[in-house]
């Protein structure tokens, strides 16, 4: 691709599903468009460490949404069991899809969240096993609290798995068919899923082992982690993503926006969506 | 140019096996696989163990340390590939795993094409396991345009 083309791509998806990813309408601006757009931008909401001072108000709102959405009918696309149900059905693993579905995936469900919980500047707080091994406490009292949990206060994330030669290693290797896996149908795991990703899974346990792990409220906190991780590799080290018509065409038409109606993202949505609808308090390129 | 701009040109990527090297795996405690030594794999800078993890079934927890040798398990050592974990799942065949191991290989400087290379894989929670594991030529391709 040409920078030229790369930058009408942009340009587009700034005007069309970057905005709408980020929350914005042309259409219903009354102030200068640039400025709304800028601002809008550079006010994201921030995906925050758990354990960190900022993260207790978007823990507080997380709460919220998780008993709203348990309490929801499940004729409702984001009751809590119908969230987790997509993972169940849609859910890629062992492919190049296993990272940016599950960026699609959380996106929506912080939309939902954002909703049922009233906090419009709520953004999903990651646990960050790197730094802090055990499972937070957060998530051994209700509603974040999980009964088919093996896992334990004292169970700690292996530093083999998670610390900071794991993860050196995942950032340092510059081919996204390693790091996140190849095309499907080929079937093999990437340095994210089978490292980190497997590892924590398997270290909470009970149904986090399973595909329906999503009813943890902790797999989302978790996959926060792995999505920052992915950010850091593709956008602060500067690694490509793939440049492949079938990469770029995928689209995920599985998930609801925060008020239940269906949505569509394409692949290029999702590949800008830590730079225009939300950022980790980490993020170094925002 | 933009991050976003940037972000989106991606760039052509290639993975492609050249050669590979079934491993024979021989199981005393740690599983140990053997691979034939050759010039080719001490030369490349692009070398990948795959294997695949028989004896899973049902919700697994834990994972395999890999190493290259025999040597005793030190993850801070030369020696030391990487880690890999279990995710099982009803219905779903476990995937194959992948490591690059050239950092490792020249860590431990292996000059001679002679010497066959081994593999140990150590289960971090005791249970019966079997490995198939291969060493891959690879060439790695990241090229933007």
């Amino acid at each position: 691709m040409t920078e030229g083309v790369a930058r009408r791509r942009l340009l587009r998806l700034a005007a069309g599903a970057g905005l709408a990813a980020a929350g914005l309408s042309i259409a219903a601006a009354r102030e200068p468009v640039a400025a709304r757009v800028d601002d809008a931008f550079a006010n994201r909401p921030v995906r925050r460490r758990i354990g960190s001072a900022a993260a207790g108000r978007d823990l507080a709102s997380y709460r919220r949404a998780v008993a709203a959405m348990r309490a929801l009918p499940t004729s409702d696309p984001r009751n809590w069991n119908r969230q987790a149900q997509l993972h169940n059905e849609h859910g890629p693993h062992a492919s190049w899809l296993f990272l940016p579905w599950h960026r699609a995936y959380l996106f929506c469900f912080e939309r939902i969240c954002r909703e049922l919980s009233g906090d419009s500047a709520f953004a999903l707080p990651y646990w960050d096993w790197s730094t802090d091994p055990w499972i937070p406490a957060d998530f051994f009292e209700a509603p974040l609290g999980y009964e088919v949990r093996d896992g334990t206060a004292s169970a700690r994330a292996d530093p083999a798995f998670v610390g900071p030669g794991a993860l050196r290693a995942i950032l340092n290797e510059p081919n996204f068919l390693v790091v996140g896996g190849p095309p499907p149908p080929d079937g093999q795991y990437g340095l994210v899923e089978q490292g980190p990703h497997n590892h924590v899974h398997g270290l909470v346990g009970g149904t986090m082992g399973t595909l329906m792990s999503p009813l943890d409220p902790i797999f989302w906190a978790h996959h926060g982690r792995l999505d920052r991780l992915w950010v850091e590799w593709n956008i602060d080290r500067d690694h490509p993503l793939p440049d492949s018509d079938d990469w770029w065409h995928t689209e995920f038409t599985e998930f609801v926006d925060g008020t239940g109606r269906p949505v569509r993202i394409s692949m290029a949505t999702v590949a800008l969506m830590p730079l225009v609808a939300y950022r980790y308090d980490t993020q170094a390129v925002t | 140019m933009t991050a976003g701009a940037r972000l989106l040109r991606g760039a052509a990527l290639e993975l492609t096996t050249l050669r590979e090297w079934p491993g024979v795996v021989q199981r005393h405690g740690p599983i140990v696989v053997t691979f034939p030594g050759t010039e080719e794999v001490t030369r490349s800078s692009q070398v990948h163990l795959t294997f695949r993890v028989m004896g899973l079934d049902g919700p697994v927890e834990g994972g395999l340390l890999v190493f290259l040798g025999s040597a005793t398990p030190d993850i801070d050592g030369d020696a030391y590939v990487g880690a890999v974990a279990f995710f099982t799942h009803a219905g779903h065949a476990p995937a194959p795993y992948r490591l690059p191991i050239s950092a490792a290989l020249n860590r431990l400087g292996r000059a001679a094409p002679a010497e066959a290379l081994t593999a140990t894989f150590v289960p971090t929670h005791d249970r019966p396991l079997e490995v198939a594991a291969t060493v891959a030529l690879i060439r790695s391709t990241v090229a933007r345009r």
